[in-house]
């Protein structure tokens, strides 16, 4: 089981999954929409097809922080 | 209460529970798999995997059943670099105490939540006709 920090630019939320868990399902469970922003794992961005991933894929065992950043135009 | 074995470099930590209990609670009635804190925020869980599963300071899940009739739920672990002279007992209460302790404190009410459980699901069969 891991920690997972999920959330965007106005919400956040801990939960602790398993780490054969998707990106996906873990923005899905915290209803976090990840399509209309840029998502990120530790701050590094996710490339395409990466959300199907699992935690274990990336290497993370213990705690990881998982967002979907929207960036306003001339921000 | 969970059991641990050690053969050789490897710990096996059985659960009381069989996998199959877990995933039927994991299902039905996931809060019950899980130590909140004082705020309500889930700090540890239990739950099934895919593999040979895992202990940590979040949780354990569990992805193997015991080889025996009982086929109890067990994760197996690995310690490297274990030395000859190490108390291997010392070493697994100083790494895995905390989750284990957790682990057990959930078991210890688990056989009434299935039971609450398999008694739902019956009275559902019950209701049901096949017309």
């Amino acid at each position: 089981m891991i920690k997972v920090t999920v959330g965007n630019n106005v919400k956040r939320e801990s939960m602790i999954v398993d780490a054969n868990t998707t990106l996906r399902q873990a923005f899905e469970a915290a209803n976090i929409d990840y399509a209309s922003g840029v998502s990120n794992l530790d701050g590094a961005t996710l490339q395409p097809g990466d959300l199907d991933k699992t935690f274990t894929d990336f290497g993370i065992t213990e705690k990881t922080f998982l967002f979907s950043v929207i960036k306003a135009n001339n921000a | 209460m969970a059991k641990i074995t050690v053969v050789g470099s490897m710990v096996i930590v059985r659960s009381s529970l069989t996998l199959e209990e877990i995933a039927l609670v994991e299902k039905h009635r996931p809060e019950a798999l899980a130590i909140k804190d004082e705020e309500g925020e889930v700090i540890f869980k239990v739950g099934t995997t895919e593999g040979v599963g895992a202990i940590g300071t979040y949780g354990v899940s569990f992805g193997e059943s015991s080889r025996d009739d009982k086929k109890n739920a067990v994760v197996t672990l690995g310690i490297a670099d274990l030395g000859e002279n190490e108390d291997i007992r010392e070493i697994i209460a100083d790494e895995l105490g905390a989750p284990l302790a957790k682990l057990n404190k959930i078991e210890s009410g688990i056989a009434e939540v299935i039971e609450g459980i398999k008694a739902e699901k019956q009275a559902v069969i019950d209701a049901i006709t096949i017309a």
